[in-house]
């Protein structure tokens, strides 16, 4: 039996969001229902924005690489005349995707089923045996070319959307944009990808790893193991030297703070417990020259952002991209590359490198612990047999409205502010981002029923 | 003796490490494991860039796994240490080791190529996971027998289920 269609009254009660109560509630239906996740697909990942990739993946003319809004593949591809575009990887003649790999380089994208080839922007550039095939003028006059999609790039991170009345990209991304600044400006010539890609899939919903990447809480619980390690690691080290940020580590002396921005966006900061451990603080006092104090620090921070609704640039171990595609309500798949400043020298770099692999690769000390949890948290959710979720309620009583001083110095506006410490484990993070989450789905249902009444 | 008995002690002076080492994966005897290792061993599973080709400069390019013979030490702490999430309970794997091509390197060194085939069972899940991959280790005689001087897995199917780590590739 399907189970009924959801209504309106089903999207309102995903959260139980009372303020002047001291209540937040998330719903556990939202990680573990198909038509939910119908709903994502369409009006979030499919009628929003989400990120592709960054303009460094494609540098050279004619530079592509591939991969999905929502469902639908696409090409991001850098043009004979160096614009980068976004198209439908799929060809007009009967819907076969007409590129196949995942990042190269291509003057041409020709169907391989009838022939139909395309430029790197996307023109349709042959319909095969066109003049013999008997075409009418209606078929001559319609475009033949990929059809493109809205494309919003800032300082080369890359976003893309099936919707073309989604609001500019600036608009979209909001203050978020000078967290992104900071990760493109530790390099005077800016950021790169450190080669190789690895992808893994996890058998549990999208959020969980949404969540995770700004959740402070699970750190000491979840990775006692690689804590461990490193305390034995310092033991062993000669004094200074430090091999990863989180020698030294001690919850008792250290801050986090958190900030909710609109449309979902969301960042966790914190003091690096062995700053001199970071591969730009080989250069610190260049660094603190060219970009002033105040930002320096804030690059030596420990800085997760999450960008709703698909991607979190993490800054801890090392600095970590990570884009995330739903295959179903219980299975994600994981895309994740190191990022790096340009001109790092070689050691630095090698530092860097094993820093990122031990900690962020599904291979590594801590990621799989974070991917096993996940796959918990799905496995123990499988019936209504109860309603909310006690997980959100971290920090309500400290949580402030509006910017604090340590958003001050960044200059920005965000909808909530809290520092505390690092026990506090701050769960109001999320906060913002599910009423985001709910209000996208909530009009996205109220679109559908009204065309289908229409 | 002849050129070709030489090669088949080689040959089976190699196998008989490889399946050595495989052996002490799938009964969990990491110790032994370790104990294959020279002191100064790299245990190194390349990446795959988005272009399709494997990474071949660790120190410029990203690494599913590249550890020192002391931090695979410490994977193994982390196996049995009982606080990972990840690894317990630990999933039961077999390895199958195939195509074994080995040839004298000089100098008491054996350059040596396999197929491997790990097949892993994760007990919380019942389910099973399969990694191929294409291995070449480097072997070195010291006082104590041949030990492994450096492995290299080039993982063919790296779409990796969760996770991955020593024992199931």
């Amino acid at each position: 039996m399907q189970p009924a269609p959801l209504r309106p009254a089903d999207i309102d009660a995903l959260l139980d969001d009372r303020p002047a109560d001291g209540v937040f509630r998330v719903s556990r239906a939202a990680v573990r229902e198909q038509a939910i996740f119908d709903l994502e697909m369409r009006h979030i990942f499919e009628g929003s924005w989400v990120f592709l990739g960054l303009a460094c993946q494609i540098p050279a003319p004619h530079d592509f690489f591939t991969t999905r809004i929502g469902r639908q593949p696409v090409v991001v591809s850098r043009d004979g005349t160096g614009q980068i575009r976004c198209f439908i990887n799929s060809c007009r003649h009967r819907g076969a995707l007409v590129c196949h790999r995942a990042a190269g380089n291509a003057r041409r994208h020709a169907c391989q089923y009838h022939g139909w080839v395309y430029d790197s922007a996307g023109a349709c550039l042959d319909v095969k045996d066109e003049k013999q095939g008997a075409y009418t003028d209606a078929f001559r006059a319609e475009d033949h070319g990929l059809v493109q999609v809205r494309l919003g790039d800032y300082r080369g991170f890359l976003f893309g959307s099936l919707n073309p009345d989604v609001a500019p990209i600036e608009a979209y991304l909001g203050d978020v944009r000078a967290l992104l600044d900071l990760i493109v400006d530790q390099s005077p010539d800016g950021l790169e990808v450190v080669p190789g890609v690895v992808r893994y899939v996890y058998n549990g919903n999208w959020k969980l790893q949404l969540e995770n990447g700004t959740d402070p809480y699970h750190f000491t619980s979840t990775h006692p193991s690689y804590i461990q390690i490193l305390g034995e690691r310092g033991k062993k080290a000669a004094s200074g030297g430090h091999t990863s940020i989180y020698q030294n580590f001690n919850q008792k002396s250290i801050s986090r703070g958190a900030f909710c921005f609109p449309n979902g966006h969301a960042a966790i900061w914190g003091e690096t417990p062995s700053s001199d451990a970071r591969p730009i603080f080989r250069q610190i006092e260049a660094l603190r020259a060219r970009v002033g104090e105040a930002r320096a620090k804030w690059m030596l921070y420990t800085r997760n952002l999450s960008i709703f609704p698909n991607v979190q640039f993490a800054e801890n171990a090392a600095l970590q991209m990570r884009v995330w595609r739903p295959l179903s309500p219980g299975s994600t798949e994981m895309t994740t590359y190191c990022l790096a400043p340009k001109g790092e020298d070689r050691a630095a770099r090698a530092v860097r490198i094993r820093q990122y692999e031990e900690f962020f690769n599904p291979s590594g000390l801590a990621t799989p612990d974070d991917a096993a949890a996940y796959e918990d948290c799905q496995a123990g959710n499988v019936t209504p047999a109860i309603d909310f979720h006690q997980g959100y309620a971290r920090g309500m009583a400290a949580v402030r409205r509006g910017g604090d001083e340590h958003a001050a110095e960044l200059g920005l506006n965000p909808s909530t502010s809290i520092v505390g410490a690092f026990e506090m484990g701050d769960e109001t993070v999320f906060h913002e981002t599910y009423r985001t989450w709910r209000e996208l789905l909530r009009k996205g249902l109220e679109r559908d029923l009204a065309g289908e009444s229409a | 003796m002849s050129p070709e008995m030489m090669s088949a002690d080689v040959q089976t002076i190699a196998q008989g490490v490889l399946f050595e080492e495989a052996r002490a994966l799938d009964e969990q005897r990491f110790h032994d494991w370790l104990a294959l290792y020279a002191e100064d061993a790299v245990f190194w599973v390349p990446a795959w860039t988005d272009e399709g080709r494997p990474t071949q400069d660790p120190e410029t390019e990203l690494s599913l796994i590249h550890c020192t013979r002391a931090q695979l030490a410490e994977r193994v702490g982390r196996v049995e240490g009982g606080r990972s999430l990840a690894s317990t309970p630990l999933p039961r794997t077999a390895h199958v080791i195939s195509n074994v091509l080995a040839e004298g390197a000089g100098d008491g060194r054996i350059f040596v190529r396999s197929v491997a085939l790990t097949h892993a069972f994760n007990i919380k899940r019942r389910e099973t996971t399969l990694a191929y991959a294409l291995v070449e280790h480097d072997l070195v005689a010291t006082g104590a027998g041949w030990r492994i001087a450096r492995k290299k897995i080039l993982l063919q199917n790296d779409y990796i289920a969760t996770m991955m780590d020593f024992y199931t590739v």
